[in-house]
């Protein structure tokens, strides 16, 4: 593999981190806005994946 | 081990039935029977060494680990259907209805033709048939309401072009997913689901709104959403090229072009609808009102993997393979088109690993195409999207084009011919399967 292929990969993997980001953002936004208790644990619920992989911890 | 495997399952449904009762939503209804299972495992079968909380092998662990298996899908969801959403809110879906009826209101067949494609697109990018109805149903059934399509027929159109879209390749997510859990690469699906999901969209709208008038171009007109200023062809055009571009380059160059994925890909068009749009999009406020709108199928597959790693790791998933996998394949052709059906009703996205797994481990055993019989079933799926207690898209069609008839007696009922079609094609294709494995290039 080529250098610029690897330098295109790896700016590949911050856009999903950054993708993932801005949909967690999203998540939290609408679980601060929801007054459904069923839909908030569903968004914390949600969010859990969403946030380990931002944390990198998965 | 049966036994043990038995009584886990018992507490999955009962547990899942009593949420149910509880007027608990599906997802939480069956999260609710993951933990319970996973906490009967443990305590039942000590033996296991799994602990509640402890970190190298708990209950805890295997549950969020579980909500990590369909996390890329749930990236593909969310990014295809605010692609779509942006499409939307630009005037695109507009302009593109408008000028169909423009050019084609006094060819019938072409109109209808142009009209089902424009179905099949919304959901054939995200694989949600809710996407579809919620994206173009409401403009598609004000053209078909000014074809003279009477509104029981219409709402059944819509329904079952949105059902057949969801099939529609590049993104089924029954193929998916069951594909996912059998580790079979999700590649030679294309085929099969085009032929499968286009004639019975096809199909569908000529048996429901094949008769009636020419299209009252004004009345169509008058009910149709404006487009905004300075909106052309090129503008609309430009994202869906811009897509077509990136997911033909990785098969085209498959050793020079980086690998993007349909998540980043579906990032990518979105801003050029944002660029190429000739209004001020609200970008965070559709980003939000997507997530909003998706919450319940993001939700199930998030919850959906959980459930999944709990039955796998307490032996129930092996115990439904094993009952699956001794079934006479005439059994299974004989019933597969109204059980599939059915358990997307209850289960709805997460059917395809729980029957689809075993049964394309069985269809393989048996020297069956898997891509083709995967494929099928994963047409046979959505049928069931109108079906409670979950009937997301049929619910999402009824509300959407503000049908007034009977749910069942009426507008299930007007669907049951092509549902039919349907299931007798996708039958063929499971028998047939190896002698249509030339589809599945």
């Amino acid at each position: 593999m080529n250098v610029s292929m690897i330098m295109f990969n790896q700016w590949i993997t911050y856009g999903y981190y950054a993708m993932t980001f801005v949909f967690a953002l999203a998540l939290a936004w609408n679980l601060w806005k929801s007054k459904d208790p069923q839909e908030s644990i569903l968004y914390v619920v949600i969010l859990i994946p969403f946030v380990l992989r931002l944390l990198r911890l998965k | 081990m049966f036994a043990h495997a038995y009584t886990i399952l018992a507490a999955v449904v009962v547990v899942f039935l009593l949420a149910k009762t509880l007027r608990l939503s599906t997802e939480l209804s069956m999260l609710a029977s993951t933990v319970a299972g996973g906490v009967w495992h443990v305590f039942a079968w000590p033996g296991s060494g799994l602990r509640i909380f402890v970190p190298d092998n708990s209950l805890l662990r295997h549950i969020v680990e579980g909500m990590f298996t369909y996390f890329d899908v749930c990236l593909i969801f969310i990014s295809a259907t605010f692609f779509m959403t942006l499409v939307k809110e630009s005037g695109g879906v507009a302009f593109i209805v408008r000028r169909i009826v423009k050019t084609f209101r006094t060819r019938r067949v072409v109109c209808l033709l142009l009209l089902t494609l424009v179905m099949l697109i919304p959901g054939a990018l995200t694989g949600s048939g809710a996407t579809a109805v919620l994206t173009v149903g409401a403009l598609v059934g004000t053209v078909l309401s000014a074809m003279g399509v009477d509104d029981t027929r219409r709402t059944a159109a819509i329904f079952m072009t949105a059902a057949m879209s969801a099939a529609a390749p590049p993104i089924n997510l029954w193929a998916m997913m069951a594909a996912a859990g059998a580790n079979l690469p999700y590649v030679g699906f294309n085929g099969p689901l085009v032929v499968l999901s286009v004639a019975g969209a096809v199909f569908s709208m000529f048996w429901l709104a094949g008769g009636g008038k020419t299209a009252d171009e004004e009345e169509a007109m008058k009910n149709l959403p404006m487009p905004p200023e300075g909106i052309n062809g090129i503008r609309v055009a430009a994202p869906f090229v811009f897509l077509a571009a990136l997911l033909l380059a990785g098969r085209v160059w498959p050793f020079d072009f980086p690998v993007i994925g349909l998540p980043m890909i579906f990032a990518l068009s979105s801003l050029v609808v944002i660029l190429c749009s000739g209004v001020r999009l609200k970008v965070w406020e559709i980003l939000t009102r997507t997530v909003r709108n998706l919450l319940p199928l993001v939700g199930i597959m998030v919850v959906v993997g959980a459930l999944i790693q709990i039955l796998a790791l307490s032996g129930v998933r092996g115990l439904i393979s094993l009952k699956v996998v001794i079934l006479p394949l005439s059994t299974l052709f004989a019933t597969l088109f109204v059980i599939l059906p059915v358990s997307e009703g209850i289960l709805q996205y997460a059917v395809a690993p729980l029957l689809g797994v075993p049964l394309i481990m069985l269809f393989n055993m048996k020297g069956m195409d898997a891509i083709v019989a995967l494929s099928a079933m994963s047409v046979l799926w959505p049928l069931g999207d109108c079906l409670p207690p979950t009937a997301v898209v049929g619910r999402a069609a009824v509300m959407e084009l503000d049908f007034r008839g009977r749910y069942f007696g009426d507008f299930v009922k007007a669907c049951l011919v092509p549902m039919a079609f349907v299931a007798l094609c996708c039958t063929l294709f499971l028998i047939y399967s190896k002698q249509l494995s030339f589809l599945a290039f």
